[in-house]
């Protein structure tokens, strides 16, 4: 049956074809199926971007709060979050960045908040009261510290990424 | 707190620091009329939402109550009031622009109804937090004086 010189069948060569095409068409149909279940994994997590806060000559020994809008994905949600920081400067000049959810309830809490208290951090809602540095103080409803926010120091500019707990 | 399965949940769980509600009251109208009343309800809702998050582990936020008639507005207030007093939410706090509610006695904050989207991001954004700041206290003179 075979014609002189070629070792492929008529049979063969059809089966070959069908197979590719087949397993081409196949692929068309399934790879996006998977794409689509295994999407949350591929995409990229936004929590370890940092976000530009303010002037690194702006920073002061006295913490101020700065407002900082952050982009924010919730599974397939995306919304801008607002965030807000205390910034202030150590004596030795190192920078502290601490996040103002208090860590009884989750209030903001802000320095000087108290006016007969004006270096310490007082949260309004249930009277938590932490140190200039975040240290709770033992006796008021917070049972730890104020979480610090990662912080990269760049081109003159604070940036600040996800809260961590101390 | 928001008014979702989970805050619902911790609010009940942590009722005795719980206490408080807060209601954004937005007038509803679809004439005319309807642009100024969607301005006030933008103002309504910032300072609202603005309010909750830095006051979230006291406060639950409501969801919005909506009226056509005030007078039928007031009745609605004071239902919100009763049932949340007598679950426990010892403070209840209205946030609305509409002055006619003023000759009646009910707890309600006014905010101005203000153009917010002719501003720019960081007007808005100050006017805002100044209006929260204002809820926060009276708010807080509230829990003082308990």
């Amino acid at each position: 049956m075979a014609q002189n010189g070629s070792k492929v069948t008529r049979r063969q060569f059809l089966t070959y074809t069908l197979t590719g095409v087949g397993g081409f068409m196949a692929a068309t149909l399934i790879s996006p199926m998977v794409n689509f279940a295994i999407d949350p994994v591929l995409k990229k997590s936004g929590a370890g971007d940092k976000v530009k806060v303010i002037s690194l000559d702006d920073i002061t020994t006295e913490p101020q709060r700065v407002d900082y809008k952050k982009q924010t994905q919730d599974a397939w949600y995306e919304f801008e979050e607002t965030l807000s920081a205390w910034v202030y400067k150590t004596e030795s000049g190192e920078i502290v960045a601490l996040s103002p959810i208090c860590t009884h309830l989750g209030c903001q809490v802000a320095y000087a908040g108290d006016p007969t208290r004006p270096t310490e951090f007082f949260c309004p809602c249930h009277l938590g009261r932490y140190e200039k540095d975040g240290t709770n103080i033992p006796g008021t409803p917070p049972t730890a510290p104020l979480a610090r926010y990662e912080k990269e120091e760049k081109d003159g500019f604070l940036y600040l990424g996800s809260p961590v707990a101390q | 707190m928001r008014f979702d399965s989970q805050g619902a949940l911790r609010s009940i769980a942590e009722r005795q620091y719980v206490d408080t509600l807060i209601v954004p009251l937005a007038e509803l109208a679809f004439g005319e009329e309807m642009v100024r009343k969607a301005e006030s309800y933008e103002v309504i809702h910032a300072v609202t939402v603005e309010t909750e998050r830095q006051l979230s582990g006291r406060t639950m936020l409501s969801p919005t109550i909506s009226y056509v008639d005030v007078e039928a507005g007031v009745k609605l207030v004071e239902d919100v009031v009763s049932n949340a007093g007598s679950s426990g939410f010892s403070h209840v706090l209205f946030i609305a622009s509409d002055v006619r509610f003023k000759p009646y006695d009910l707890p309600i904050l006014f905010v101005p109804p203000l153009a917010l989207g002719s501003m720019s991001g960081d007007q808005a954004h100050t006017l805002v937090q100044n209006f929260a700041t204002q809820v926060i206290t009276e708010l807080s003179s509230r829990w003082m004086a308990t």
